[in-house]
């Protein structure tokens, strides 16, 4: 386990640092603005109690020295399956590092891990503010295809798998599909984020 | 098995490995900048001995706690000398060694030195090691700097909270906000700090010890100091004013429990340098601080009931020639303490003078020699060090550092410093302990043995050191754990005139492949060679083997990512064996090797006026507890903003 880890940790890193050679002349310039629906394929132990609702996404993405960096807000709903349980809105707040692969035609295929704060606000009116809003660090992975439609213009589908760092983890997988609608970065913006 | 593989990968990587050298002292004295400090990822002030590889640290909350630097004390002796831009701090007191009561934050400090062997350093000779912070200060204008740490720890409930899996909530961890403001004029220069850090009382380890005594959940630090430095006939001059609170849960060690705790500091004080001619300067220190442990309310009325009120005037001497340089000065120290509803105060005076000096010898041979001497009533207690460096060439050198000390128990200022004389400082019915042996100096001999090699670029080093203790007392209670009781029983006991001999050995090599690309790589190995058993299980509590990995990528100046791999022997603790099976091993006295790794990532934004930083701890959330009845750190995440505004108004 020890080592299995240690070896994954390495291995990003040295990676990372491989990839800063190639694409590091051209940080932030660009903002890609992604919106999607999500649809939930399994929530595992949260079954047995919630069933989670359709969600939405969005993500404001930009080429960072050895990969793309995007910051984004998922949304989801989950409803409660009993009367023991009260649904909750779930809101990950996260940070993703992806690298894309060019394919055909403008495609390509991306792989990224993310990191971010899962907030849980619970419709429990019995509960003080306090105890009715839950937050806990969570890590996914997200696997993204692209393909471009107008000029600045591409439609998406990307998987994700999320696992909140709850006692007893959440495990999440999710499905999505959405448009990204791609700019150059305004100056005063790009000044900003160098 | 682990702990064997990860010595043999780790050993394999030394021969490729480089360090980055340091001039002068190489062998005792390290310094860390602000950038190593942001780098990496460091939460609070006590987060410092991070940055060492010459210190172990206890922690039974997780963020204060005792600290040793390589076997030159215990865990249970905290005299460790604390300099604010070279003016001394009481900063442990009863023996708790809390750095964060100081009042400002981990932003706000320009670098760290750290001083790991008994030599003289800014007017003092210290015993058990150094600490000094240098503040950051603005050289134009007017300057703002703010920071905001805030940290969550894995494990809460979630919405499993409303399920038969539920779990306590842990909740978020270490709250910090701080801003400082800096202006300066021609000859002058103020800087100004503020700070407030929460931390919340959620663990399991220590939760229901603390709901036992007290409704509280978390501790609160709130802090501000003024440091104004000045030139005036020809010299620099400083004021420092410090103010801090801290609400707090201490763990006393001879009550075996945390006490509901309010601790006030406060201190204020001028030094300086006066040049009298070319070569020789004149150097004063005049502070006045108090410390105090103030009541608490608490569900059975355990308090400490203590306040110390200490005067320092110092005068010191320097001179500074072609071939030689020394130091030489006075300086008479006064504490006095008083307890609220009592009319006896308890002093304690101290006249210290110390006499230091270096010079060329022949060659390229550099010696360093200076003794201190500590009057106490009738008692004297002494320090005296030598310090040899011999640069055999351009590439390589070696240090030797002997020294000796021997100490008076009034001058360790701890529990039983003001209890010998009949003074309580915690219940009025408490057992007052006067034994024989209490009326002996402590002694210690340490001998330093260090070399380096170095190139413009490569540095590797490697060093071996010796303590002989003679004369020490050492606490032996025992621990009990009160069926279906929350609270610990302590059976105290004390025990003197104890020896021991504890020796050791590090390596450290670091390595670049490229400005921006670097590692580094130590290791500490430390055993001991006890006469007394009790001695023997306190060195128990220190890990034997010891080894570090830093990895840093540098992207550009606004984007850096930083690794490092900490691996940590296991440690005895065997005085809590028997808490060990009335808890039913919730808490444990053997506490297992740890391989921790943590990430942190830094970016700039606007011109290195903001600056974000993201910081994962032990990202394999392994088993992290530094003491038995301590908290298990696991996983945790802190994102760090920090903004800085320079030369405003201009």
């Amino acid at each position: 386990m020890y080592i299995k880890g240690l070896l994954i940790l390495l291995f990003f890193i040295t990676a990372s640092f491989c990839g800063a050679q190639e694409s590091v002349q051209n940080p932030f310039s660009t903002i890609g603005i992604n919106a999607s629906f999500n649809r939930s394929i399994s929530i595992e132990d949260l079954d047995e109690f919630w069933e989670a609702d359709y969600g939405v996404s969005v993500r404001f993405e930009t080429p960072f020295y050895f990969s793309h960096v995007s910051l984004g807000l998922d949304y989801t709903k989950f409803t409660s399956k009993k009367n023991l349980q009260p649904d909750f809105n779930s809101f990950f707040l996260s940070m993703m590092l992806n690298r894309k692969l060019d394919l055909f035609s403008g495609t390509n295929i991306s792989a990224g891990i993310k990191f971010g704060t899962f907030i849980m606000l619970f419709d429990d009116t019995d509960a003080t503010e306090f105890e009715s809003t839950e937050s806990e660090l969570a890590i996914g992975a997200n696997v993204k295809f692209e393909a471009p439609i107008l000029k600045n213009i591409r439609l998406y589908l990307s998987t994700d798998f999320t696992t909140v760092f709850t006692n007893k983890r959440m495990k999440l997988w999710d499905a999505s599909g959405g448009i990204i609608y791609t700019f150059v970065t305004p100056k005063w913006l790009k000044d900003f984020l160098e | 098995m682990i702990s064997r593989t990860v010595v043999i990968i780790l050993f394999c990587l030394i021969p490729v490995c480089i360090i980055n050298g340091q001039s002068g002292d190489f062998a005792t004295i390290e310094i860390f900048t602000s950038e190593d400090i942001r780098e990496a990822g460091l939460v609070n002030l006590n987060d410092i001995t991070l940055l060492s590889n010459n210190i172990e640290k206890t922690s039974i909350n997780g963020y204060s706690g005792n600290i040793v630097f390589n076997g030159l004390s215990t865990f249970q002796n905290q005299d460790v000398i604390v300099l604010i831009n070279g003016q001394q701090i009481d900063v442990a007191f009863l023996g708790d060694f809390n750095l964060d009561v100081l009042p400002f934050n981990i932003d706000q400090v320009d670098s760290v030195i750290i001083v790991s062997s008994p030599m003289y350093y800014k007017n003092y000779l210290s015993r058990s090691g150094l600490i000094e912070f240098i503040i950051k200060k603005e050289t134009a204008g007017f300057s703002l700097n703010a920071f905001q740490s805030i940290g969550n720890e894995i494990g809460d409930p979630g919405p499993f909270a409303y399920t038969p899996y539920r779990t306590p909530n842990v909740d978020k961890l270490g709250f910090l906000a701080g801003m400082s403001i800096s202006t300066s004029g021609t000859d002058w220069n103020l800087v100004s700090n503020i700070k407030l850090n929460e931390n919340f009382v959620t663990d399991q380890a220590i939760r229901p010890r603390i709901n036992e005594l007290s409704a509280e959940s978390k501790a609160r630090i709130l802090g501000a100091n003024a440091i104004l430095s000045y030139n005036f006939l020809n010299g620099s001059h400083q004021f420092i004013f410090n103010f801090s609170e801290n609400s707090d849960f201490v763990y006393f060690p001879l009550f075996g429990n945390e006490i509901p705790n309010k601790r006030v500091h406060r201190h204020i004080g001028f030094n300086g340098e006066i040049p009298i001619n070319k070569k020789l300067k004149l150097s004063y220190n005049i502070t006045n601080g108090i410390n105090e442990f103030a009541k608490s309310e608490n569900s059975r009325d355990l308090n400490f009931n203590l306040k110390v009120n200490s005067t320092l005037l110092g005068l010191g001497l320097a001179y500074t020639g072609l071939r030689i340089k020394g130091s030489m000065g006075m300086e008479y120290r006064k504490y006095d303490a008083n307890r609220s509803g009592f009319n006896n105060d308890e002093q304690l005076e101290f006249m210290r003078s110390y006499f230091d000096v270096g010079f060329k010898v022949i060659g390229n041979i550099f010696q360093h020699t200076g003794i201190q001497l500590t009057k106490n009533q009738s008692n004297n207690g002494f320090v005296g060090y030598t310090k040899t460096i011999w640069n055999l060439n351009n590439y390589n050198s070696l240090q030797l550092n002997t020294a000796y000390s021997s100490t008076w128990i009034n001058q360790e200022l701890n529990y039983y410093s003001w209890a010998i004389s009949g003074f309580t400082v915690f219940n009025e019915d408490e057992t007052i302990y006067n034994p024989s042996f209490f009326y002996r100096p402590k002694k210690t001999l340490s001998i330093d043995l260090a070399y380096r090699f170095s190139s413009p670029k490569t540095v590797i080093g490697g060093n071996i050191f010796y303590r002989r203790h003679k004369d020490f007392y050492l606490d032996n209670t025992i621990y009990n754990l009160p069926q279906d009781e929350n609270l610990f029983d302590a059976l105290e006991g004390i025990e003197g005139g104890l020896s021991s001999q504890v020796a050791g050995a590090g390596l450290q090599a670091d390595y670049n492949f490229s400005p921006n690309f670097s590692n580094s790589l130590s290791y500490v190995y430390f055993s001991s060679f006890d006469e007394s058993n009790l001695f023997k299980d306190e060195w128990n509590k220190i890990p034997a083997n010891r080894i570090h990995y830093k990895l840093m990528i540098r992207v550009n100046n606004g984007f850096s990512i930083r690794g490092l791999v900490r691996y940590l022997s296991e440690t005895r603790w065997l005085n809590f064996r028997n808490v060990s099976v009335q808890s039913n091993e919730k808490y444990k006295h053997i506490l297992n090797e740890k391989l921790l790794v943590d990430l942190s990532l830094q970016k700039s934004f606007w011109q290195e006026k903001v600056w974000i930083s993201i910081l994962f701890k032990n990202i394999f959330n392994q088993e992290e507890i530094y003491h038995p009845v301590g908290v298990n750190l696991g996983l945790r995440f802190y994102l760090q903003v920090r903004l800085k505004f320079d030369n405003l108004f201009e």
